[in-house]
């Protein structure tokens, strides 16, 4: 994936940009609104990390300009400021998601891959399948190798946001926001003690195991044996 | 200066602005009815003149006889002679005057020359219709005002050798137009003393309230921002400003306040797990010999406390950011809060599980209120964190771990409750455990940031309601009461 990470501070796009490329991504630096809305308008990136606050051309105008001259590239917040309008107001300017600083390198990397992979239009969609796990979305049901499993309205949901990013890694953060709308950090695995219910309910005597644990990451659901 | 203080005043000015508006008007009134008086009393004169003398040429007339036959003029001019003479006498402001008219170029010459006061006709002459403006010098003798006097006076031919003036000075209603004059110039002095005492006692009282709450905000700049503006009683309008600069302190004290907290906060707490986090990594840094598992161990630990710090930095402003806008959830949308409380406890639900809780949920349908589902959702999740921390029931007293989360109507208010069959809290502790950084068990400190009540009661203040705790009989249970949106049973 080619990547542009639109921050100002030096170090913070060093250690962004050092990051993706570990995971064997291609990024560019823009260091300011102006150059960053200028590499970007010029198109050929996957997605954009933009921070907020910038001197000049904040993040905020800038994406606005970009959404404006018909520049789609899906877009990440980054932002020191967390409150609930904050938030509204980035998604309102055109981003897609959102995330407040300080956050975990993993956390943005499951977020920028979602983001990417979000691209690709899902609203016809009525039927999402993994291996043998399926789940039809009009008759709310999931069947694993043929049998009918029952799931919880909520254990629906969270497959759901797992099947629909399958093969990436979704972070417990993501989860809370996608399935319960919650926008904090509980002190407690409430999210790790729903997917072991769940990995029950879908993996529980089945090969293979679909539900994976990411260490320090999130979960993914995958079909090939090694996360 | 500080004596005639006032009238800098506003309201000073304001009255003496007023004083000279009404003034000006009564002095207007005066003038035209000054002028309408003194015509009046002109045309009067000029009446009384004209009878005067028709009278004397009638009497003149009759005595004379027969103008076809010879006139007994002798008879006629001492039959008005002396009445002429006797009112000339009586009185300072009439003049009479026979006079021989001009003839043959000889000017007309007084008759009876000494009988009367004065000559009328050395001073002017007569117009057309006889009558004459005359200014007479002042008068030196011992009745004399010390005044020229202005004298009006009708010229009358009695007979081709003889004619009659009659005079009256102008100033003869003298004491009726002073006494007009005295009235209203008291009157006008009256209204300017009263004007101007009124508005010098207006400006003293205004100015005794205005430096009062002068020297109120005078102290809360100093730094006293408990001390408030200083009322007087009355529903006026510069009470109601009062009251509203009062409201508007209020607000900025409980805005400051917020702030210190979270600079004491961010000093006092803060300080110490960083100390610790340098330390740890310090440790690390000068361990020579130390492996590759053990650096590893020393960084995932720094990262571990990385997070608790940040975890902390963020309930703090949070906290702050919610006791800053207390009230301000009038402003939200209606949520349903049933819906929400549910949510939050189906999120718990299995920890609860895991953790050897049972959950037992008691939730009233249809509940509402104005609020953002968000932050009661925190909440919520914050009083069953807590009850999962510190709710286990003590060894040996045979309880079952159990939670209760409850949604209740209570009159106007919904109360969310939380309770488990732990130890309680003692009731000298209820209110300070939602202090920030209180902890019942100082032993337990490590786990926790100890925020979390402190953080429920801001959410519960922020939407306009109070939190609270309880004997659950056995264990505690943390109220939080929220005002319920009407129309919802």
């Amino acid at each position: 994936m080619r990547i542009l990470v639109i921050e100002d501070d030096a170090r913070a796009a060093e250690h962004l940009v050092g990051g993706l490329r570990e995971r064997a991504h291609e990024a560019d630096w823009a260091r300011d609104g102006i150059d960053g809305l200028d590499r970007a308008s010029r198109g050929g990136y996957d997605a954009l990390i933009v921070d907020r606050m910038m001197p000049g051309l904040d993040g905020l105008e800038m994406l606005k300009r970009l959404r404006a001259m018909g520049c789609d590239t899906p877009a990440l917040f980054l932002t020191a400021l967390d409150q609930v309008d904050h938030r509204v107001e980035g998604l309102r300017a055109g981003a897609e998601d959102y995330l407040v600083k300080p956050y975990a390198f993993p956390e943005l990397l499951a977020r920028i891959e979602g983001l990417a992979r979000r691209r690709t239009p899902e609203a016809a969609v009525t039927k999402l399948r993994l291996a043998d796990l399926e789940m039809d979305l009009l008759a709310r049901t999931v069947t694993r190798a043929g049998d009918r499993i029952d799931l919880q309205p909520r254990e629906f949901r969270l497959l759901e946001e797992l099947l629909r990013h399958s093969g990436q890694v979704v972070t417990r953060t993501m989860l809370l926001e996608s399935v319960w709308d919650y926008h904090f950090d509980p002190q407690t695995n409430v999210i790790d003690v729903h997917i072991s219910r769940l990995r029950s309910k879908i993996d529980k005597g089945y090969d293979p195991p679909l539900l994976k644990t990411v260490r320090g990451a999130g979960y993914m659901l995958t079909a090939d044996g090694e996360a | 200066m500080a004596k005639l203080k006032f009238l800098d005043s506003y309201v000073f000015r304001l009255a003496l602005g007023y004083t000279a508006m009404v003034v000006s008007v009564i002095s207007l009134v005066f003038i035209f009815s000054y002028a309408a008086a003194d015509r009046l009393l002109n045309r009067e004169m000029r009446a009384a003149i004209e009878t005067e003398s028709d009278n004397l040429s009638r009497r003149y007339r009759l005595a004379a006889g027969d103008p076809a036959a010879e006139p007994n003029l002798a008879a006629a001019l001492s039959e008005i002679l002396p009445i002429m003479h006797a009112r000339d006498e009586a009185s300072e402001d009439a003049f009479y005057q026979l006079y021989r008219p001009a003839a043959e170029g000889q000017p007309a010459r007084k008759l009876a020359d000494g009988a009367f006061k004065i000559d009328v006709l050395q001073y002017g002459q007569p117009d057309e219709g006889g009558w004459i403006h005359a200014t007479l010098p002042p008068s030196s003798g011992p009745g004399g005002s010390g005044r020229a006097r202005r004298v009006t006076a009708l010229q009358t031919t009695l007979d081709s050798s003889l004619s009659l003036v009659v005079g009256r000075d102008r100033n003869q209603h003298r004491s009726v137009k002073d006494t007009l004059f005295r009235m209203m110039l008291s009157g006008l002095g009256v209204t300017t003393a009263l004007g101007l005492l009124g508005g010098a006692v207006s400006a003293q009282r205004m100015m005794r309230r205005v430096e009062r709450a002068r020297r109120a905000a005078q102290d809360i700049m100093t730094g006293d921002l408990k001390r408030r503006l200083p009322l007087v009683g009355y529903d006026d309008e510069l009470e109601r400003l009062t009251i509203t600069l009062n409201q508007m302190l209020d607000r900025i004290e409980r805005l400051v306040e917020a702030m210190r907290e979270v600079t004491d906060d961010v000093a006092h707490d803060l300080r110490t797990p960083l100390t610790r986090l340098r330390a740890r990594a310090e440790r690390a840094l000068r361990q020579p010999s130390a492996s590759q598992p053990e650096l590893r161990a020393a960084l995932d630990e720094c990262v571990q406390e990385a997070d608790r710090l940040l975890a902390v930095f963020r309930a703090i402003l949070s906290i702050a950011r919610l006791k800053t806008r207390r009230g301000a959830c009038d402003e939200h949308p209606e949520i349903d809060l049933s819906q929400a409380v549910a949510d939050a406890g189906e999120l718990y639900e299995p920890v609860l599980e895991e953790a050897g809780f049972a959950l037992k949920l008691d939730i009233a349908p249809d509940l509402r209120i104005r609020g953002e589902r968000a932050l009661i959702g925190q909440a919520v999740a914050n009083l069953i964190e807590n009850a999962l921390h510190y709710g286990l029931p003590p060894e040996g007293s045979g309880r079952r771990p159990e939670v209760t989360l409850r949604l209740a109507r209570r009159g106007d208010r919904a109360e969310i409750s939380v309770a488990d069959r732990g130890p309680g809290v003692p009731p000298d502790k209820r209110e300070a455990v939602f202090s920030r950084f209180s902890r019942l068990d100082p032993s337990r400190a490590e786990e926790g940031v100890g925020l979390g009540l402190a953080f429920v009661r801001a959410v519960a203040e922020s939407h306009g309601g109070s939190s609270r705790i309880e004997d659950a009989g056995p264990g505690a249970r943390v109220v939080v009461a929220l005002p319920a949106s009407q129309g919802e049973a």
